[in-house]
């Protein structure tokens, strides 16, 4: 069950540091 | 004394001393947040010094706007690993006297979820759950460091208002060691000391039980083998009549996490009542404090703001702009509480204010707060992040009940959070002067920066994410058969109670219309998830914005720049956050409490 949960949190923390990235490469290089 | 009359001193005399420590505490932060050398920094400083020699920082090192949203990701998303481990192992650790098991994964996860957004929406009753451990090294010092980073963040999104053509935004470890060693700790110390002399407990006590002098008879809620709630045919909830004569009394650190519960407007409590426990909330003074210490440091933020940009002016009109919505909204919520509910008082039911009572709607209510300090609480913890409660917001009236599902879905920013109020408005003034460009034809600007593209897209995404997840969230738990489940009152105020979990949620709030049972997978599972995008997607647009402005260059004040400091520009920055809030939300609300009223009319 653990694993599943920790998953999630994996997850939720990649996608906002794709994001992070995504914006990034939006706006060029800072 | 006319109720109106109390409500209208407690709102003046609060107002006046909040507004009063505006100016010092405002200028204290920035100070602090800036390297100034002042007494706090000069007992602090060793400490600081060694954290960073410690952590191998170099506080003096800049970052552009990614590095410090990847430094900010990565320090709370340690933080959840952090608080996830310590719930899921807490029977093995000490200060445990009551031998609590382990929290279910579910649980531990939306809690870890929870704290680190600063959210603190509890799913579990703490008394019943936590151990003293898990709520000190645990909660209260997630309460400590996210309100840190919303203090950091807000910073930083000021920075890039003040500096020009730079591609830096400061340091991200340094501005959360800074908000917490000089800003947080201090007046958390102070706070709690007053807090305990009022009678707040702090001990590690085991629990005690006391023998009542009465017969307690309650209804034991049945749960299924998922742990939601069982039903009866006609949808209600299963209930079995039990008996007691003993009343267990929770003990426990209480004062210390009280107080940087209410001054990092977090507000997870100590205890499931939460501020309406007499241990956490004591007398009328504890409250009154406690709903200062929530406001305090957010109004304060926006003078930083208009020190650190070069002219305060702009942060009294940010100020003035929160103000409006707040007193508009609390005055709302007081009318509706005071005039009690029509269809008690046509059971013979006396709701007329007396000397010897509140009268008005008094469910869910302390007596010892009554209507007048019980509405304040209400718009006081839902204008700003924290979700501290004094009063069941379950119980209020339908349109008592809009009132703080307004103010979260305004996006929380009458004051707002620690930090995070103070970076939401100014993406609404970003967007309102970018609304003015358009009507007058002229490329927007904001104290000096050109609003372009980029920084509307970043706007656009800050100000949608939100409410994309609480809309979304709410359909989705409307047409599963989990989150129907958790329903306490099927009808327009079941769907309020969801509405209300989502908004609250991804709005980084915690309080809840506790009819509902949350503590289900489903739920633990969508609000954890709400929390966090909720809190993490807007940062990551706000840091942005904040890297773009702090590139260009400033441009020089004309004839033709609009004035951001004047009554037009308020109007403006209202005329934008309303607009936002009534056209994303009105569908939603008319399903839930604005029919409820209409219901409640025509059944008088």
């Amino acid at each position: 069950m653990d694993a599943v949960y920790l998953g999630m949190v994996a997850g939720v923390y990649l996608l906002t540091v794709g994001l992070v990235w995504a914006l990034n490469r939006l706006r060029g290089p800072s | 004394m006319n109720p109106t009359v109390q409500f209208s001193l407690l709102l003046c005399a609060f107002l006046v001393i909040v507004l009063a420590c505006v100016k010092p505490l405002g200028r204290y932060i920035a100070g602090c947040m800036d390297g100034e050398a002042n007494l706090a920094r000069r007992i602090g400083g060793p400490v600081e010094g060694l954290l960073y020699r410690v952590c191998g920082i170099d506080p003096a090192e800049e970052m552009s706007w990614s590095r410090y949203a990847l430094a900010m990701l990565l320090f709370n998303g340690l933080g959840v690993l952090v608080l996830y481990a310590l719930q899921r192992l807490q029977v093995w650790l000490p200060l445990n006297p009551q031998h609590l098991p382990a929290v279910s994964a579910d649980s531990s996860f939306n809690t870890a979820v929870s704290f680190v957004s600063n959210t603190n929406w509890q799913g579990y009753a703490g008394e019943s759950t936590l151990s003293y451990l898990v709520q000190m090294a645990g909660l209260a010092v997630q309460n400590f460091l996210s309100a840190a980073t919303g203090i950091a963040v807000a910073v930083a999104v000021i920075r890039g208002f003040a500096r020009h053509s730079s591609r830096t935004i400061g340091n991200f470890w340094a501005d959360l060691t800074r908000s917490t060693l000089y800003v947080l700790l201090p007046l958390s110390v102070v706070l709690a000391l007053v807090l305990a002399s009022q009678g707040v407990i702090q001990n590690f006590d085991a629990y005690r039980d006391a023998k009542t002098l009465e017969v307690q008879t309650y209804q034991n809620p049945q749960l299924d083998a998922a742990g939601n709630p069982l039903r009866d045919a006609a949808g209600n909830a299963v209930t079995v009549s039990a008996t007691t004569q003993t009343q267990t009394l929770p003990m426990g650190p209480v004062a210390s996490q009280e107080a940087i519960k209410e001054l990092g407007t977090n507000g997870g409590g100590f205890f499931n009542a939460n501020s309406a426990h007499p241990y956490e909330n004591p007398t009328p003074l504890t409250n009154f404090l406690e709903m200062f210490a929530i406001v305090v440091i957010p109004f304060a933020l926006t003078y930083t703001f208009g020190l650190m940009v070069g002219d305060t002016r702009q942060g009294w009109a940010l100020l003035a702009a929160m103000l409006v919505l707040f007193v508009a909204l609390t005055a709302v919520a007081f009318r509706s509480e005071q005039a009690g509910n029509p269809l008690i008082a046509a059971q013979g039911v006396d709701q007329v204010a007396s000397d010897l009572q509140s009268g008005g709607n008094m469910e869910g209510k302390e007596t010892r707060f009554g209507i007048a300090a019980s509405a304040l609480f209400v718009a006081v913890t839902t204008a700003t992040s924290c979700g501290a409660v004094n009063t069941m917001h379950d119980s209020l009236m339908p349109l008592g009940g809009l009132v703080p599902l307004i103010l979260m879905q305004l996006g929380e920013l009458a004051p707002g959070g620690v930090g995070t109020g103070i970076y939401s408005i100014l993406m609404f003034a970003v967007l309102g002067v970018f609304i003015a460009g358009l009507m007058i034809g002229r490329t927007p600007e904001y104290l000096g920066k050109k609003i372009e593209a980029f920084e509307m897209k970043m706007a656009s995404v800050f100000i949608l994410t939100t409410p994309f997840i609480v809309l979304f969230g709410t359909a989705v738990a409307v047409m599963c058969t989990a989150g129907v489940a958790g329903i306490a009152n099927p009808g327009p105020h079941g769907f309020s109670e969801i509405l209300y979990a989502f908004s609250s949620a991804a709005n980084n709030n915690g309080s809840a219309f506790g009819g509902l049972s949350a503590n289900t997978p489903f739920y633990n599972i969508a609000t954890g998830l709400a929390m966090w995008f909720g809190r993490f997607w807007p940062i990551v647009a706000t840091l942005a914005i904040a890297g773009s402005l702090a590139a260009k260059k400033r441009i020089p004040v004309t004839e033709g720049t609009m004035p951001t400091h004047g009554p037009l520009f308020v109007s403006l920055l209202l005329g934008s956050i309303l607009l936002i809030g009534v056209l994303t939300y009105v569908p939603a609300l008319a399903l839930g409490p604005i029919v409820e009223h209409f219901m409640l009319v025509a059944a008088r």
